[in-house]
């Protein structure tokens, strides 16, 4: 864990225009995260999780348009803003720098092709010279095996491959069936060594499957597999163990865990359960109506939550022998969101500014930022 | 390779299950047959009506046991069935069986130039719509659509004549020009292989045949296509927009995949599933006649012959047609299963 | 790439422009000039090729271009006829008993053309004509001509008025039935003749001869090749045993037509493929016709001009009837060139007319009519209209002998006669293309008399002929007439009555109802033979052009119609037996005329329309005359060239063309200048063959076949005199 910043968002602005009105979703959005590091975020349904997640890969569905903010990432020592880049840049990042983890696992993947033939997708989409090259290096080490001299067709297609990979001829000759056996097989290889990697029994058969065929934890493991494929920097996971029985939440995170260690990558961990934040998080953001209210290190947030909406969730959590307290009132709609700070008429001590001023995200303590204007810091 | 032995015997298995349900089309087919009286259903056996006379009727009754239980009349009919006996047709002057046979390949070789149109450049229309959904392309390939759709097709027909026969002289209406028509049914030189005149042109060395029964299918097809395309287009369409807002189209972008990859690898297959439904029952329709263009370009196929039957209640051809439709319909919907199997992995096998 | 796509689009623009003008610039150049291409109305399929079962127009066509007959109409003549396969006849009246006791006043006997071969290649003899005849009669298929065989030779109506039972079970009249058929055509090595039984010389029995179903087929081609080669259950010829004809008598379908149809004859041209799914058939020119081809003939003697017609044959090689195309390809394929003879909707006809290329031929008098029948006696079981016991006048209905009363009944007809408006129904119709003559003996019939006046229509006097029947007037009535579906100009004639009585009714404030209902074509047929319908419409198109062919079917006690209507008047049945028994025909026209004024006395039934035909064909086409009789087109006489006709002859009304002055030639009811100038412009002209360009079969007066002074003499001694023009009253 070191102290350069991997992704850091600033300010983010994000509005659907529907047919009701504006949804105003995201309303000055602040975090970052270090390398290696694993924040997790946090906070109710709608606030805005999932759309911030979807923003930092660019793939906002319409109608929703990104009108503030920057998105910085760390691509090779350089700082580049992600909000800034052309498609086809950004579509070098998606998958291999940064790659993302769903909800459901079944529906994002395509019934219909295999798990193998999913997987291997991204592999020769963004690795696809390093395949091109083993299998050159196999091939020529097999014809030297057998004492035979010059190249096959197959040798031929590889090396025009990796010297022009863009040209037409080589498009249309790599059409030919047959002519990109061993490719194929490397990358048939890589799949299989990555599923034995997640802890999946058997996984040579269970590439030749199809989603339907797994069970819920298998399919999540597929798909983390998936996202892991080509080493990415970042993963954002968005709720990958909500839909799972405990104890296949239990092996999943666990697996997240040992992953993150051999692969060095950092996390940004999205959930509503606070346990599993507790669990797996290095650092918490807590999201609100659209804002970040509170970034802090995992114990200091639950040891000293500062904004009022942490304390009631951390008040929330059930324990035996105690009743059940709830934080009042209702998520409010994000067409017309609450003047001021947003979480003002829900906040136990709220005051007369926090209704007229919508507080500022500073740090109040070492690495620990809140939202409120109980802290000051308003603009 | 369990999935290859899969699929195969999917395949055997509805094949086998073909025979029971084309018996029970025939059943229900006959069963309609009851509702007339024996005078008519003695059709089916004998060749002219006229033959019927007060003295023989109560013979011919017995013979074909017309008045007998349901079971043996059934199994009669189905016997003669069987050998290729489906009655004689008044309106054809010939068998059943070699009227449907004859005029089979005219409609065939209208729906073999139209069907793949249709299906091909509707699937890609439907899908391009689908893609830019409310822009310029949209609109103009859905209006296009509804335009097609509304058009009468005898309407339509008569422009195209009027234009490319009437004005320019270019594709004349029936199925071949007079001499070549001479030429194809009586010359040693010409044997008919199939009855589809283009492909027996080029089984028989004479292109001139191929290529002048080929200018007289263009305009039939044509007129079909530009109506019945409208519905590939809108059922791909709608079928693409669902795919295209499922989950993995996220994950598959997120996995940094072209714009074009995402399209045509991931959300395409999954819209097929609806477009094969409607392919099938639009082929299967298509097959078993097309009335009215048959008819304005005297084409002599399918379609208008039943029709005619039809109109002068002419029993045994239109039992016999009934009957040649319900095979060809179960016949599609087998094949439209069989590709179920192969676009989607999730219909079970078992 | 940009200036590649641009070259390319103005080069398809420039090749697109050049087509477009194309057809302005090109001169019509005569298709298919040895060919001849009819398309036909889309129900002209032909039922069958055997000449003995062919009872329609569309079989006929293909039967007459294909075989012989002994003899045939010449020209336009009804009555005069030209040797075919007989080269001389003879009427003689020989009282004879046949073996079986059968008493025959009456003898045809015909010489037989001699080295004529069928284009099987066998030689034609008497015992072929015999053959046929004989055949024709043993199938005698039900609903099929043969009866009018049976009428004359064995005096009777088919094979079913005696007692013949069944193949498997014979009757016991089966032998005497095949002895009678044997002995009734005899032959010897020259000479074939027919013995009639029927108590007349019989006048229509030439017309007879002359027609599809006098075909004469080859006995041995049948037994070398129909039964001998294909194995089908024809007829040998042979008389071993007199009940094992019963065997080929009625069958289902006739052995030339099942499988597959099959044709032989001596005619100009032989079957090449009669094709049910492509809709069409094709004959090719049987070079070895006896009568010969123009090649062998004397060369035309005017010069042709090389310009437009590259070789003036005088004949057709091939000729092909289509009936696959509805009227707008048919139309479209007319209007290219591509079809030489269009069959032309009444209703399309404006469209057709005037347009470059085409000629039409206008009017062509038809041997049909459609008349409204009276039931004498309506059966009260009619689901079709309330039918109340003798003389029981109701509102809602109409006694049963509503229009057959013996006193009374007579005005009923008469006042239904007088409230239907004639004119303004064929004009509507039928676009005044139509006549309505005043009794079944039509216009062009022999023996048809024009000075029988026809029905009008007055609203007064059918009001007065309604008040004569005692009761009805104050009471009212209500009718059920009844046409068959889908028949528009009968739908039309039954509205028109409506609203003949809805006239009658708003001026004389009585209340008659007129219910009309329309039945399907064989349930109307039935309900027509079980008397249920109170009136009906149908109509009947002539076997052979003889009067007999009418009377007795619309007069006769016993007649198709009369039966029906259960008409049955003792005194024009004895007229009708005395008109068909008759030989002189002077005294027979006498005959006719005495039955034509009882039937506009009696007016058991109304004739409503005798409709008018026109003919269309490429004005290049030479040769083809009209015969009323004629179920189609003649390729024999056809050929292609351009030749300019003067016989472009302007279109008057229609009127009853059987007493037109044959000097009429434009057909205007008046003989003048016009007519003369007329003939001047084909004289000259022979009848060929090959057909002269100038001739027209109008201009050449006395039938010789040359236009010459004898015809402009004809027209010279009648000048000035008028047809009488017949037409109702305004």
């Amino acid at each position: 864990m070191t102290e350069e910043r991997l992704l850091e968002i600033n300010g983010l602005v994000l509005n659907f225009y529907t047919y009701e009105g504006i949804v105003q979703a995201l309303d000055g959005v602040n975090l970052y995260i270090r390398d290696g590091e694993t924040l997790g975020l946090v906070g109710e349904t709608g606030c805005g999780k999932s759309v911030t997640s979807l923003s930092t890969l660019v793939l906002i569905p319409s109608p929703g348009k990104i009108e503030g903010g920057r998105i910085l990432f760390n691509v090779q020592g350089k700082k580049v803003d992600l909000l800034k880049q052309s498609d086809e840049h950004l579509r070098t990042i998606r998958g291999k720098d940064i790659s993302m983890v769903f909800q459901e696992p079944r529906v994002y993947l395509n019934p219909v092709y295999t798990v193998s033939s999913q997987i291997s997708e991204v592999l020769v989409k963004h690795r696809k010279e390093e395949f091109l090259k083993k299998a050159l290096e196999s091939l020529k080490q097999e014809r030297r095996k057998k004492g035979l001299k010059g190249s096959t067709f197959e040798m031929n297609l590889y090396e025009r491959m990796l010297k022009n990979p863009n040209s037409l001829t080589n498009k249309i000759l790599s059409k030919i069936p047959g002519s990109q056996r061993r490719f194929k097989l490397e990358v048939q290889r890589e799949v299989v060594r990555i599923l034995r990697g997640m802890g999946i029994p058997d996984p040579e058969r269970v590439a030749k499957m199809y989603p339907h065929e797994l069970s819920g934890g298998m399919a999540q493991r597929v798909v983390i597999a998936m996202a892991l494929a080509c080493n990415p920097k970042l993963l954002i996971a968005d709720e990958p163990t909500t839909n799972l029985d405990v104890t296949v939440q239990a092996q999943i995170l666990s697996l997240i865990k040992r992953l993150k260690s051999m692969f060095k990558s950092s996390v940004l961990y999205i959930t509503h359960d606070l346990g599993v934040i507790s669990e797996i998080s290095d650092r918490v953001a807590v999201m609100y109506a659209g804002n970040v209210v509170e970034l802090a290190d995992v114990y200091e947030l639950f040891k000293k939550p500062l904004h009022p909406y942490t304390r009631g969730l951390l008040e929330s959590i059930p324990r035996p022998g105690k009743p059940l307290k709830s934080i009042p009132g209702t998520v409010p709609s994000l067409l017309n969101p609450p003047s001021g700070c947003r979480f003002h008429d829900r906040c136990s001590y709220a005051m007369e500014i926090c209704r007229k001023v919508k507080p500022a995200f500073t740090e109040v303590e070492k690495d620990h930022f809140v939202a409120c204007n109980l802290y000051g810091g308003s603009k | 390779m369990v999935r290859k032995l899969g699929l195969l015997t999917y395949v055997a298995r509805r094949l086998i299950l073909l025979i029971p349900v084309v018996l029970g089309v025939s059943m229900l087919i006959f069963a309609i047959t009851m509702c007339f009286p024996p005078t008519i259903r003695a059709l089916l056996y004998i060749r002219n009506p006229q033959a019927l006379t007060p003295e023989n009727i109560e013979g011919v009754i017995k013979k074909y046991h017309l008045n007998d239980p349901f079971y043996i009349q059934y199994f009669t009919w189905l016997a003669q069935v069987l050998q290729g006996n489906l009655g004689w047709s008044q309106t054809a002057s010939a068998p059943v069986f070699s009227a449907i046979l004859v005029r089979f390949p005219a409609t065939f070789e209208i729906i073999v130039f139209a069907a793949p149109v249709i299906i091909i450049l509707g699937l890609y229309l439907g899908i391009q719509s689908a893609v830019y959904k409310d822009k310029i392309l949209d609109h103009i390939t859905r209006s296009a659509a509804i335009i097609g759709w509304s058009l009468p097709s005898f309407w339509f027909g008569f422009i195209l004549m009027a234009v490319f026969y009437g004005y320019l002289g270019w594709l004349p209406p029936g199925r071949l020009t007079r001499e070549v028509q001479h030429f194809v049914d009586s010359s040693q030189l010409f044997t008919k292989y199939t009855g589809l005149y283009i492909l027996d042109g080029i089984l028989n060395g004479q292109l001139a045949v191929s290529w002048d029964a080929f200018k007289h299918v263009i305009l039939p097809a044509t007129v079909i296509t530009v109506i019945d395309i409208a519905l590939i287009i809108r059922v791909a369409r709608s079928s693409m927009l669902e795919a295209l807002s499922k989950g993995y189209i996220i994950t598959a972008k997120a996995k940094g995949l072209t714009q074009k990859e995402v399209i045509n690898k991931h959300a395409r297959r999954n819209a097929l599933i609806p477009v094969t439904t409607i392919s099938g029952l639009l082929v299967a329709s298509l097959m078993t006649g097309v009335v009215i263009t048959e008819t304005v370009f005297g084409f002599g196929g399918l379609g208008s012959w039943a029709a005619q039957s039809a109109q002068q209640l002419d029993v045994p051809s239109v039992l016999g047609f009934a009957m040649f439709t319900a095979i060809v319909f179960v016949i599609a919907n087998l094949i439209v299963d069989v590709l179920y199997a192969f676009i989607d992995p999730r219909i079970r096998l078992a | 790439m940009k200036k590649v796509v641009s070259l390319a689009l103005i080069s398809v623009f420039l090749m697109l422009g050049s087509l477009l003008l194309t057809p302005a610039f090109a001169a019509p150049v005569i298709k298919r000039p040895m060919g001849i291409y009819v398309a036909t109305i889309e129900g002209g399929v032909p039922e069958t090729v055997d000449p003995a079962w062919c009872y329609d127009t569309a079989s006929a066509e293909l039967i007459f271009n294909v075989y012989d007959t002994l003899l045939y109409f010449d020209g336009e003549s009804l009555e005069h006829f030209i040797p075919q396969l007989a080269t001389e006849y003879t009427l003689q009246e020989v009282n004879w008993t046949s073996p079986e006791g059968l008493f025959c006043r009456y003898r045809y006997t015909f010489k037989i053309r001699q080295n004529v071969n069928f284009t099987s290649g066998h030689l034609l003899t008497p015992k072929d004509v015999e053959y046929s005849i004989e055949r024709g009669m043993i199938q005698d298929r039900c609903g099929g001509p043969q009866w009018m065989f049976y009428e004359p030779l064995l005096n009777s109506w088919g094979a079913e008025a005696w007692n013949i039972g069944t193949a498997t079970v014979p009757g016991p009249e089966a032998e005497l039935v095949g002895k009678m058929i044997d002995h009734a055509v005899e032959s010897n090595a020259t000479h074939v003749w027919f013995n009639l039984a029927f108590p007349g010389p019989y006048a229509p029995f030439l017309q007879i001869l002359s027609q599809s179903w006098s075909s004469i087929l080859s006995k041995q081609w049948v037994n070398e090749y129909v039964i001998g080669t294909l194995h089908r259950p024809e007829w040998p010829g042979d008389w071993p045993d007199y009940t094992s004809w019963l065997a080929y008598h009625d069958p289902a379908v006739s052995p030339l037509d099942d499988p597959s149809p099959i044709m032989c004859g001596t005619g100009p041209y032989k079957l090449v493929i009669l094709d049910y799914a492509a809709k069409y058939w094709t004959v090719e020119r049987n070079v070895n016709y006896w009568r010969g081809w123009p090649a062998e003939w004397p060369a035309p003697p005017y010069p042709s001009d090389p310009a437009k017609n590259p070789t003036p044959a005088g004949y057709v090689d091939t000729a092909t009837v289509t009936w696959a195309y509805e009227w707008p390809a048919r139309s479209s394929m007319f209007l290219a060139g591509d079809v030489d003879f269009c069959a032309v909707p009444r209703e399309y006809i404006g469209t057709i007319v005037g347009q470059p290329g085409l000629r039409c031929t206008y009017p062509l008098p038809v041997l049909a009519v459609g008349s409204l029948f009276f039931t004498f006696d309506v059966d009260p079981a009619t689901p079709y209209g309330t039918i109340n016991d003798y003389g029981v006048f109701t509102a809602d209905g109409i006694p049963r002998d509503f229009f057959g009363n013996p006193t009374w009944g007579i005005h009923t007809r008469l006042a239904f006669a007088y409230a239907f408006d004639y004119t303004t129904y064929l004009q509507t119709a039928f676009l005044g293309e139509a006549i309505a003559p005043a009794t079944a003996i039509i216009p062009g019939l022999v023996c048809y008399d024009g000075s029988i006046p026809g029905y009008t229509y007055n609203i007064d006097k059918a009001y007065d002929e309604f008040s004569k029947v005692p009761g009805l007037v104050g009471t009212g009535f209500t009718v059920t007439v009844t046409y068959n579906t889908g028949n528009i100009p009968r739908q039309r004639a039954c509205e028109k009555l409506k609203e003949g009585i809805d006239a009658i009714n708003a001026k004389y404030h009585t209340s008659f109802v007129v219910n009309i209902v329309n039945i399907d074509w064989k349930p109307y047929l039935g309900a027509m033979v079980r008397s249920q319908l109170a009136t009906f419409i149908i109509g009947w198109l002539a076997d052979y052009p003889d009067p007999h062919n009418f009377a007795f079917p619309f007069y006769h006690s016993e007649g198709t119609f009369a039966a029906c209507q259960k008409y049955s008047n003792p005194t024009m049945d004895d007229l009708i037996k005395k008109g068909i028994e008759e030989s002189d025909p002077v005294k027979r026209c006498q005959i006719y005329h005495d039955i034509q004024v009882l039937a506009r006395q009696e007016t058991p039934s109304i004739p409503l329309y005798q409709a008018v035909g026109r003919h269309f064909e490429r004005d290049w086409v030479v040769g083809w005359h009209y015969n009323t009789i004629s179920p189609g087109i003649y390729f024999y006489n056809l050929w292609k060239w351009y030749y300019v006709p003067h016989s472009e002859f302007p279109d008057y009304p229609p009127y009853d063309y059987s007493n037109r002055l044959p000097e009429d030639v434009n057909y205007d009811g008046k003989v003048d200048m016009k007519d003369i100038g007329y003939t001047c412009k084909s004289y000259g002209a022979t009848y060929g063959p090959p057909l002269h360009e100038r001739w027209h079969f109008r201009c050449d007066i006395n039938n010789d076949r040359k236009i010459d002074m004898k015809d402009i003499g004809f027209a010279a001694k009648d000048y000035g005199k008028t047809s009488s023009v017949w037409a109702p009253p305004p």
